[in-house]
């Protein structure tokens, strides 16, 4: 299945991808893409991890929030087979999005791999709309989002997307930590200074799983993302608000939001 | 090889000779034998720690709070550790002393340890029992299921967390009690005026970023949260979890 050609590069299916190299982020580190590869903007184990995932659970309905390079929605695409992904972005992505719709109508992917340029993830209404139209109105066995990684809009999509998963499904969010820093560090307050820290989307999470149970089974929290696994409540979508899941004396433990 | 835990039926389990009766699914009193152990813990949470043990092996388990002694006999039978420590703020003489006739009669009375009249907070005496128990060297699994009290929970946790070793796993069960479902009467839960045992969670989710490989991973649950220790060294004397995160993580919580 999936071979690496070197620590950062991978074939999968004779497709060549290439994976973000460690220190990209803090250090800069460039990557030289051949016209023939497709950038995932993961780490290696975090593109190891997903592939485990796909194998452990086999998802047929995937949505990505977040397409940037395309290489991971094209990695979704292979892996979900012979299910869908639908992924979405706020950018237009005009050439990315056009090299991978090049790829996929050449490789008879064109109707496993949807990507869709100029979406909000903060708009529920295209975003439940998109479930309908390309998924088939759900349930859907997995998300991913690695898009805006701020709460407002974070928390839109989880309130819009959450609710439509099937019981045992996941909803992966990635980057979570960008408030915090080391303690040490010499910049104590992180990034994006007069933003609320995604972190709180994950406490009221947490907050969710007695506040309506069988909502959220579980709650995973790692240094690089979150996992949330749905639990068996049946919940309105368009109606949910995931900050409204707990009584007050849950909501005192998180300081006011700005 | 670690012995099976076979059910009987959903409050009923035996491994080897030795019986055990488990929390009903709805809570009401169980009848519990002269020649029975009764585990505070429902069947699938039973379930839930004897995966657990398979995957950890643990040979050094520090169990905070005994109640009837039921699960610290799980603990020493199922995955044959070398020593099984438990503490309880209370002195359970008697239900101490019925573990301990067990434990003499099926040889493992080397490998419980038991001690009443412990009080979780007190961190210098926790450290000694694990110099005195242990031999010092790292734990394997912590269970805290004791007072469920944030203070408390959190100097134990800042005084056995370090000496975790890396991948050893540190259970919090019972965190939820602050928490009611929204909508139903009481909206206040337990212990009102206490700090919800829930705070200790989000300190240890902020400790992940704030202090780059102490905590691994947190898993939280309805039942319990269990936190998986990285591999960053870190002295237990001085560890302070609260102080594992930066002001804007404060910031986040309530003061």
């Amino acid at each position: 299945m999936l071979r690496w050609t070197d620590d950062n590069r991978f074939v999968l299916d004779g497709t060549a991808f290439h994976a973000m190299p460690p220190g990209m982020l803090s250090v800069g580190a460039d990557v030289e893409l051949r016209d023939d590869e497709f950038f995932v903007f993961k780490s290696r184990d975090d593109v190891e991890r997903y592939v485990a995932l796909f194998a452990e659970a086999a998802p047929r309905r995937v949505f990505e929030l977040g397409i940037y390079g395309g290489g991971s929605t094209l990695l979704f695409g292979k892996l979900v087979q012979p299910g869908r992904v639908v992924a979405i972005d706020r950018l237009a992505l005009r050439d990315n999005l056009a090299k991978l719709r090049r790829y996929t109508e050449a490789h008879g992917l064109s109707d496993v791999v949807r990507p869709f340029g100029e979406v909000d993830q903060a708009d529920r209404a295209r975003l439940a709309e998109l479930v309908e139209t390309e998924l088939g109105g759900g349930p859907l066995d997995l998300v991913v989002d690695d898009c805006s990684h701020l709460y407002e809009p974070s928390l839109a999509s989880f309130n819009e997307l959450f609710p439509r998963l099937r019981p045992g499904g996941a909803y992966v969010i990635e980057d979570w930590r960008w408030a915090h820093t080391p303690v040490g560090d010499d910049q104590p307050e992180g990034l994006l200074t007069d933003q609320v820290p995604l972190t709180r989307l994950l406490f009221e999470i947490a907050l969710a799983i007695p506040g309506r149970p069988g909502l959220v089974s579980d709650l995973s929290i790692e240094a690089d993302y979150a996992v949330v696994r749905r639990g068996d409540l049946d919940v309105e979508a368009a109606e949910f608000d995931v900050a409204a899941c707990s009584n007050p004396r849950g909501r005192a433990l998180l300081a006011e939001a700005p | 090889m670690p012995r099976v835990l076979a059910w009987t039926d959903d409050e009923h389990f035996t491994i080897g000779g030795t019986k055990f009766v488990a929390m009903r699914a709805d809570a009401a009193k169980p009848t519990v034998c002269d020649d029975e152990f009764f585990v505070f813990k429902p069947r699938p949470l039973i379930d839930q720690y004897a995966a657990l043990i398979e995957e950890l092996e643990p040979q050094h388990v520090f169990e905070l709070g005994f109640f009837a002694g039921g699960s610290t006999l799980l603990f020493a039978q199922l995955g044959r550790p070398r020593r099984v420590v438990n503490i309880d703020w209370e002195p359970m003489s008697e239900n101490r002393a019925k573990l301990e006739r067990h434990a003499a009669a099926t040889g493992l009375d080397d490998v419980i340890r038991t001690f009443g009249d412990v009080d979780q907070a007190d961190r210098a005496r926790l450290a000694g029992i694990v110099a005195d128990e242990f031999g010092g060297g790292p734990l394997d699994l912590v269970v805290d299921d004791c007072s469920h009290l944030y203070e408390p929970s959190l100097a134990s946790f800042n005084e056995l967390f370090p000496r975790l070793r890396p991948g050893g796993v540190y259970v919090i069960e019972d965190w939820r009690w602050a928490h009611t479902p929204v909508g139903e009467e009481p909206l206040e839960g337990l212990n009102a005026g206490k700090v919800p045992l829930t705070r200790l969670l989000f300190e240890i989710a902020l400790a992940i970023p704030g202090a780059p490989g102490i905590v691994e991973e947190i898993s939280v649950e309805k039942e319990l949260a269990l936190v998986r220790r990285g591999e960053a060294e870190v002295d237990p004397g001085g560890f302070d979890l609260t102080a594992c995160t930066n002001p804007r993580g404060r910031a986040l919580l309530s003061t």
